[in-house]
């Protein structure tokens, strides 16, 4: 019969083979210490110099070594290993550079670091090689869509509308680019197949807008207001608020501000012009006790010049509507100035005005 | 979020030097002290950090949005709702190191009563005390925001709106997240622990002059100082390595507990509760999906906060963590659980790791892309709803009646009415069920007991799980329990409208089905029937079995809530308390009541949601793996 203490030794034995192996946890001092290499700076340069001149072949190498390099420690091999992958985005792939991500992305870190959150200790790698490789292939693919919109806009390719409604988020982010960086005598000649793809509900709507943006085309920017995706009318509202869409600025916003999604951003916006522009000014007041009201009230306290506030609280004292007049207040409310607190005071004295609107009105100006 | 260590620098122009704790050592130091850093989404060239995606730019928009809304349309919005309705109260509780107004709301009807005349609970929830933690406040407005329009709803949204305070702070460090809205790609010091800009944590107080650091992020001189406001106050104050007396380390605690202004605005929007009516404190942050919940050592009141915990990590199937901690630091979780006793916790909005959405920077979890921002709001509105209808109190059947189904005619009324400071049941009609006839049976309740969707049909709420039917068994004690019988839910219908036999007050809050009462049973002579009813709620409470005694909070649990038995207890039980009888004569007499159930019936538990676990790097939590492997070969072997 066996000792149990020869078992117990076994187990040790194992257990520290086990505990030696596997990935250990430290500080992040500690793993900063641990990382300081000789090896480092000159590994780390290379591997920059690589990236600089876009050798992929090169740099897919250096991925190689140093994952293999012997007897670096894991927080510096790690960390060198992260830095270069980063540089990899940078860089034209071939197949070699392409492979070498692919299985560096299933690198497990063999560092990990604790963190206490209030109290609470967990670890974390310290490095996360997955995440940082699915952004390489991120960055990749939105270049090489960059230089695929790129060419289909300079040859005139309208197939470049449709490639872009079936394309990933990174694709579209690379043809969006190419948008913004084609010569606008190119772009023109989309805007029929894009309206007609808006029409159809295609979502090509960041690809429209920065097409319109492009062109100035006010058509095409009035479609995507009106029924591009949140993200592209929002885009588009802070394009359009440029002094280069001149008188358009207003009618455009309008558009927008019928939007629930993105009418309040489109409505503020219409504030900002409401100072130089009367239709904005008379549009906000007109938006009291609509369903933009709370926008435009928002929107006129920010102007907070005392017209306003004379106007504002003329619709408080003299509308019947409880929507519109809780707007006014609104406005009153935010506007921080001396002429708006009075006129506040004032309603809330008035013992004609509606209990249930005087509660609304701050108690330091009811008392 | 605390520390957030995760990452090595990646800059050669970055040389910030941390000690083993995480605090800067040179924050004098020029090449540390004055870089400048500047987020992009695939420029990582440089003093440049590549997000993966585009950096997000607060916009002015008072609605939600695909994004993150700036200060001040995030004020408008709070004070339109304000505005607009008579349930919202705002007040402003206090001012910033600034000097700039803390606004705190309080949603909920204007009385301080539940419905059926009990003291209203409330619920405490903090936003943005860490500037650059963006998620918090868009959050805690999308808490808002539902709670305001779901008031008049007509079921879940009006129960809460009418027996239930909520008190929210959408942001209590003004100062710093102005300071980091200022600055949107911009950020100083060491991609490792960027500090001022973008990624401001503090608040923005000076500790040398008592005055406020400028907001220049070029001016660096100052960039450093700030107190971390969740590491103010007194419980664990300066404990268990937590947090740090040095004025430029990120956790810096402050010079004594609840120094700042900001901490004593959160203790002046607790009173709105007021403070002795709460009954749950959230404290929103981000990252890394988790609720981070001090335990204080008071059994009754850990265990509910991790079952509540357990409710609202199930509304998103387990998605966010669940933290435990018995290390007290500072905290406003630590504050609120220890001094109020309340359920307690700081809530990590996500992500859960740095990379999840784009690259492994160490400290982009606190950037969340503009795509997520609205799934995020919504998810953790659901949640924190989740909570509040567990805690503003508990279900209990308020009323039954049985009608002869063919004829309609009532033949049991009876229902609990108020009486001093409880109730008694008043039975109204008690007439025989008679053998061999089918009746109806309808159970009203004190508050919502199903979900519906936004088509109206009965559905769970999310990810928690509530059988429709509750558990009715018909007992007759003094027959053999073989006798009784479960009533089947073929026929049973939630109500949601008024009228016969129709909703209480809220919709769903009364349910009708049928039963038959068998041709063969023995009544020659009246025998009590006891309706047992094991119900549970919308987020899975079960019934308080004694309705007599009102149920209410105090001192960390739960009063008044029994179970069958008549004992306390926080987790409810089967109600026993309605007690018609079966007779072949019709006009048979009542004979005396039961006392109480034959048996328990109870239901099984609903399924808790999937571990925490330990997030990212499991790797470290496995080393007992090979351990367990072994233990099962030994286990095996003869020696």
């Amino acid at each position: 019969m066996r000792s149990p203490l020869k078992f117990v030794g076994i187990i040790a034995v194992l257990l520290a083979a086990s505990a030696a192996a596997g990935p250990k946890t430290m500080s992040l001092g500690q793993a900063m210490k641990a990382s300081a290499d000789p090896r480092y700076e000159s590994m780390a340069r290379k591997a920059d110099v690589l990236a600089r001149d876009g050798d992929a072949a090169g740099l897919a190498n250096h991925l190689a070594t140093m994952k293999a390099e012997p007897g670096l420690a894991d927080p510096a091999r790690e960390r060198l290993l992260h830095d270069g992958i980063m540089a990899a985005a940078g860089v034209q792939p071939d197949a070699a550079l392409e492979n070498q991500i692919r299985e560096l992305g299933n690198y497990e870190s063999q560092t990990l670091i604790w963190t206490d959150e209030h109290g609470y200790r967990e670890v974390r790698p310290l490095y996360d090689f997955t995440a940082t490789t699915r952004y390489v292939r991120r960055a990749w693919s939105e270049d090489a869509a960059r230089s695929r919109a790129a060419r289909s806009l300079a040859a005139g390719d309208l197939a470049v509308v449709a490639t872009f409604a079936r394309a990933s988020d990174a694709e579209r982010e690379g043809a969006v680019d190419a948008v913004r960086e084609a010569p606008p005598g190119y772009l023109a000649i989309f805007q029929p197949a894009l309206m007609s793809a808006l029409d159809d509900g295609e979502p090509v709507g960041m690809f429209a807008a920065a097409v319109a943006a492009r062109t100035r085309d006010v058509a095409l920017m009035s479609k995507v207001l009106a029924e591009g995706a949140a993200d592209a009318a929002l885009l588009s509202i802070r394009e359009i608020q440029s002094p280069a869409w001149g008188g358009e600025s207003v009618p455009l916003l309008v558009i927008a501000s019928a939007r629930d999604d993105v009418g309040s951003a489109a409505v503020l916006a219409l504030g900002r012009l409401a100072a130089t522009e009367p239709d904005a000014l008379n549009f906000l007041f007109r938006a009291l006790g609509a369903a933009s009201g709370p926008s435009a009230a928002a929107a006129l306290a920010r102007l907070g010049d005392d017209e306003v506030i004379a106007r504002l609280s003329n619709v408080l004292g003299s509308q019947t509507d409880e929507a519109t007049r809780r707007h006014a207040l609104l406005g009153l409310r935010l506007s921080a100035s001396q002429t708006a607190a009075k006129a506040l005071a004032d309603f809330a004295h008035d013992p004609e005005a509606p209990p249930r609107l005087v509660a609304e009105v701050p108690t330091w100006l009811r008392d | 979020m605390g520390v957030a260590l995760a990452g090595l620098p990646m800059l050669a122009s970055a040389v910030c030097v941390f000690d083993d704790f995480g605090d800067i050592v040179n924050p004098d130091d020029p090449s540390c002290r004055d870089v400048q850093l500047t987020y992009t989404r695939n420029d990582n060239t440089g003093n440049n950090i590549a997000l993966g995606f585009d950096v997000p730019i607060p916009v002015d928009s008072l609605t939600g949005i695909d994004g993150f809304r700036s200060y001040q349309s995030l004020h408008e919005r709070h004070q339109s709702l304000d505005a607009a309705s008579t349930g919202v109260e705002g007040v402003i509780v206090g001012q910033t190191a600034a000097g700039r107004d803390i606004w705190a709301y309080r949603i909920g009807d204007t009385n301080s009563s539940t419905v059926d005349g009990v003291t209203e609970g409330a619920a405490l929830i903090n936003g943005t005390i860490h500037a650059r933690e963006w998620q918090s406040p868009e959050a805690v407005t999308e808490v808002f925001e539902q709670l305001t329009e779901i008031a008049n709803d007509g079921g879940f949204g009006q129960y809460l709106h009418e027996n239930f305070n909520v008190v929210i702070v959408p942001v209590l460090n003004v100062d710093g997240f102005l300071q980091a809205q200022r600055f949107p790609d911009r950020t100083t010091a060491s991609e490792l622990q960027p500090r001022d800009g973008r990624m401001r944590r503090k608040n923005m107080r000076h500790p040398s002059s008592g005055g406020v650091v400028d907001e220049d992020i070029d001016l660096t001189a100052d960039n450093f100082y700030g107190v971390d406001l969740n590491r103010n106050h007194p419980r664990g104050f300066g404990q268990n390595g937590g947090s740090s007396n040095n004025r430029i380390s990120l956790v810096y605690r402050g010079p004594q507990p609840q120094s700042e202004s900001e901490s004593a605005a959160l203790l002046a929007a607790a009173d709105l509760g007021p403070a002795n009516r709460l009954r749950m404190f959230t404290d929103a942050h981000s990252f890394s999906r988790i609720f981070l919940a001090p335990l204080i050592g008071d059994n009754r009141r850990d265990a509910i906060t991790r079952d509540l915990v357990s409710v609202m990590r199930s509304v998103l199937n387990g998605k966010y963590r669940y933290g435990p901690s018995t290390n007290l630091i500072g905290t406003t979780a630590d504050y609120f659980a220890s001094t109020l006793r309340i359920p307690s916790w700081t809530l990590e909005i996500e992500p859960l790791q740095p990379g999840d959405f784009g690259t492994d920077h160490g400290h982009s979890g606190f950037i969340l892309p503009d795509s997520e921002v609205a799934r995020m709001r919504d998810e953790i509105a659901d949640m924190l709803l989740a909570g509040f209808y567990t805690q503003a109190g508990k279900p209990a059947l308020r009323a039954a009646r049985i009608r002869d189904a063919e004829t309609g005619e009532i033949r049991y009324d009876a229902a609990w009415v108020a009486e001093g400071a409880g109730r008694r049941l008043d039975v109204g009609i008690n007439r025989a069920l008679v053998p061999g006839r089918s009746y109806r049976l309808w159970l009203g309740f004190n508050r919502p007991m199903r979900w519906r969707n936004a088509q109206g049909v009965l559905t769970n709420y999310r990810g928690l799980s509530v059988p429709v039917f509750p558990y009715i068994r018909l007992q007759f004690p003094a027959l053999a329990a073989t006798s009784d019988q479960t009533v089947s839910g073929d026929a049973l219908s939630w109500r949601t409208a008024i009228g016969e036999d129709g909703v209480v007050r809220y919709s769903d809050d009364a349910l009708e089905t049928g039963f038959i009462v068998p041709a063969s049973f023995p009544a020659a002579t009246p025998v009590a029937m006891i309706v047992a009813v094991d119900a549970r709620d919308i987020t899975g409470s079960r019934l308080d079995a004694d309705p007599a005694t009102s149920v209410n909070w105090s001192n960390g649990h739960w009063v008044g809530y029994e179970d069958e038995d008549g004992s306390p207890t926080d987790l409810g039980g089967t109600d026993c308390s309605f007690a018609p009888f079966v007779a072949s004569d019709p006009t048979s007499p009542a004979p005396a009541a039961p006392d109480g159930c034959r048996e328990t019936a109870v239901t099984p538990p609903t399924t808790p949601p999937p571990s925490g676990g330990s997030g990212g790097g499991g790797g470290a939590s496995l080393w007992w793996l090979p351990l367990l492997s072994l233990a099962a070969v030994l286990r095996r072997r003869r020696w």
